[in-house]
């Protein structure tokens, strides 16, 4: 109880310093003219920060949520590869169908996500063991990565490459309002009707047989959190390409909160996950002006080494 | 006098052939049969957890229409694997075989299977035979009026062994019907009924006396009753078993 106040003081707080920071631009706009110095924080800020918000909570919430149906800790998005499959789709239906509304890219995003949760699903199977889904993951991953580059090289645009290198990577500049609605509205719905189903998924660490017998529906189940946490993952990928480890960190903190409980996790790590791309992208704003480093590059440079220690933390409880 | 569990062309595509059953209460039940005679897949589809049937009920009560709010109350399952997968107390996984949280009802149960002591430790640190205690405990806290149990002696040292027979013993002369798969055909004499199974076909039902001495039984699992007890069969083909 005491945690979860905590954890939402620490969210405000980042998404204000996020808003605010750097300060300087904001007060001098402020003196020369005050109306430009709030379209600053309305038009070029609040999308940015609305979209680290959200992009860090759902990568929180279906973290945790896959996690939670693999009961495996090294499940998220992009370890699936439902990142990776989510921006192959985007990329297929921006530059080879030309789709540019927002919505139909989310759409395809979504779609991309889908086929590659669903073939996860298929090669390893629900309750997969821990090199099993890594494995499997790996190889969607690798296989949307190529297909995501051939696509872009053989793109009718001779820029392709050029300038899909921010949006796949991962970043929330220069995004306007409307895009962020069009990724985060779909996503809130998702991740509120994930969050429905954290009892399900509590009751699921008794595994799919026991669930069952307690009238619960864990085939059900899993097609639903497939498919939330795809489109959830597609529509965010779509605007902002793919992010990494902040959906594999985020629920291994959130259960620290839950008492282990997958489910209950749910929320927790959707907050954890929001603080923690807030401050990513108000770290890589340090980078020398003239300069963007995608934010998805910072999350994983800081994931990877976490990631080994919760490898290494599984191969000491195996070997238990 | 209406039984307490009404099954009736349980089947398991493959594993089970359609099966017919009644349970009254108060009934301590053994299943046995080979490895891969069904045992599995009949206690499966009686928790409604595959296959199908045309009747399954509880006191009259359909179990698979039963939302995750009754269904504790009706019938208890547990598999035969102890897996427990997060860092979850033991506390907790007991709590979480109830719908709503009765903390008391919670701590009678660690007291009555002796996991006080590491109420608070998580569950998957646990030893394999302290494991299945306490997933036991995850299945009976609700007072459910069938339990379902899949190899429940295995792991367990000969204290917990008899001791888990008395507690069943006393969970039946409650008024539920218990159902245990066993492998240990020596055990049988603790049970009021036998269901032996082979081949996915339920072949006899018969008190524990009757089942000892019954050729289907030695048929079943290839053995004859010698001197010192069970032993192989030395037939003129080891294969000929049904």
């Amino acid at each position: 109880m005491r945690g979860g106040l905590a954890l939402v003081i620490i969210l405000v707080l980042a998404a204000v310093l996020h808003l605010l920071l750097p300060i300087g631009p904001v007060l001098e706009l402020h003196r020369t003219d005050p109306r430009v110095a709030t379209l600053l924080i309305t038009e070029l800020r609040l999308p940015r920060t609305l979209l680290a918000l959200g992009y860090g909570a759902v990568l929180g919430i279906t973290g945790a949520a896959l996690q939670a149906l693999f009961a495996n800790p090294l499940a998220s998005p992009d370890i699936t590869g439902s990142s990776s499959g989510a921006a192959l789709g985007a990329v297929v239906g921006s530059y080879w169908l030309g789709v540019s509304s927002p919505l139909a890219l989310a759409a395809w995003g979504g779609g991309g996500a889908l086929l590659a949760l669903g073939l996860l699903l298929l090669l390893a199977g629900r309750r997969a063991t821990g090199p099993i889904l890594l494995l499997a993951g790996l190889a969607i991953s690798l296989t949307a990565g190529a297909a995501t580059s051939l696509v872009l090289a053989l793109a009718p645009s001779p820029f392709a490459f050029y300038d899909s290198f921010e949006w796949l990577m991962g970043s929330f500049v220069d995004r306007s309002l409307p895009q962020a609605a069009v990724a985060l509205l779909p996503a809130a719905v998702c991740s509120a009707l994930l969050l429905r189903r954290s009892r399900a998924l509590d009751v699921m660490a008794l595994g799919g047989d026991v669930a069952a017998s307690l009238g619960y529906r864990p085939r059900r189940l899993g097609v639903e959190v497939v498919v939330l946490s795809a489109i959830s993952v597609g529509a965010c990928v779509s605007v902002c390409g793919a992010i990494g480890f902040v959906g594999l960190i985020a629920p291994f903190a959130g259960r620290l909160m839950s008492a282990g409980h997958p489910g209950r996790a749910l929320l927790p790590s959707s907050g954890i996950g929001a603080v923690l791309l807030l401050l990513a992208d108000l770290a890589v704003r340090l980078a020398p002006a003239g300069r963007t480093i995608p934010v998805g590059v910072l999350t994983t440079v800081v994931g990877t080494p976490l990631f080994v220690w919760i490898l290494l933390s599984m191969r000491q409880r195996l070997a238990a | 006098m209406t039984s307490l569990l009404n099954v009736k062309a349980a089947t398991v595509p493959g594993r089970l052939n359609a099966t017919d059953f009644l349970v009254d209460s108060g009934q301590l039940i053994a299943l046995i049969g080979p490895n891969g005679s069904g045992k599995t897949s009949l206690l499966r589809a009686c928790a409604a957890i595959d296959g199908s049937a045309t009747v399954l009920e509880v006191a009259g009560e359909d179990v698979r229409t039963a939302p995750p709010a009754r269904r504790p109350r009706l019938l208890g399952y547990v598999p035969a694997s102890r897996d427990v997968v997060w860092p979850i107390s033991v506390r907790d996984i007991v709590g979480l075989g109830l719908a709503s949280p009765a903390p008391d009802r919670v701590d009678e149960m660690l007291e009555l299977l002796e996991l006080r002591s590491f109420a608070d430790r998580a569950a998957d640190r646990l030893s394999t035979g302290e494991r299945a205690r306490v997933l036991l405990a995850r299945a009976i806290v609700p007072a459910p009026q069938v339990l379902l149990l899949d190899e429940p002696l295995s792991n367990l040292d000969p204290y917990w062994v008899l001791r888990l027979l008395e507690l069943l013993r006393k969970i039946a002369d409650q008024g539920a019907a218990v159902i245990v798969a066993l492998h240990d055909i020596e055990r049988i004499a603790a049970f009021d009924r036998v269901l032996l199974m082979n081949g996915g076909t339920l072949l006899a039902d018969l008190p524990p006396e009757a089942m000892a001495s019954s050729p289907l039984l030695a048929d079943s699992f290839r053995l004859d009753r010698g001197d010192r007890g069970w032993e192989l069969r030395r037939s003129e083909d080891p294969r000929s078993s049904p």
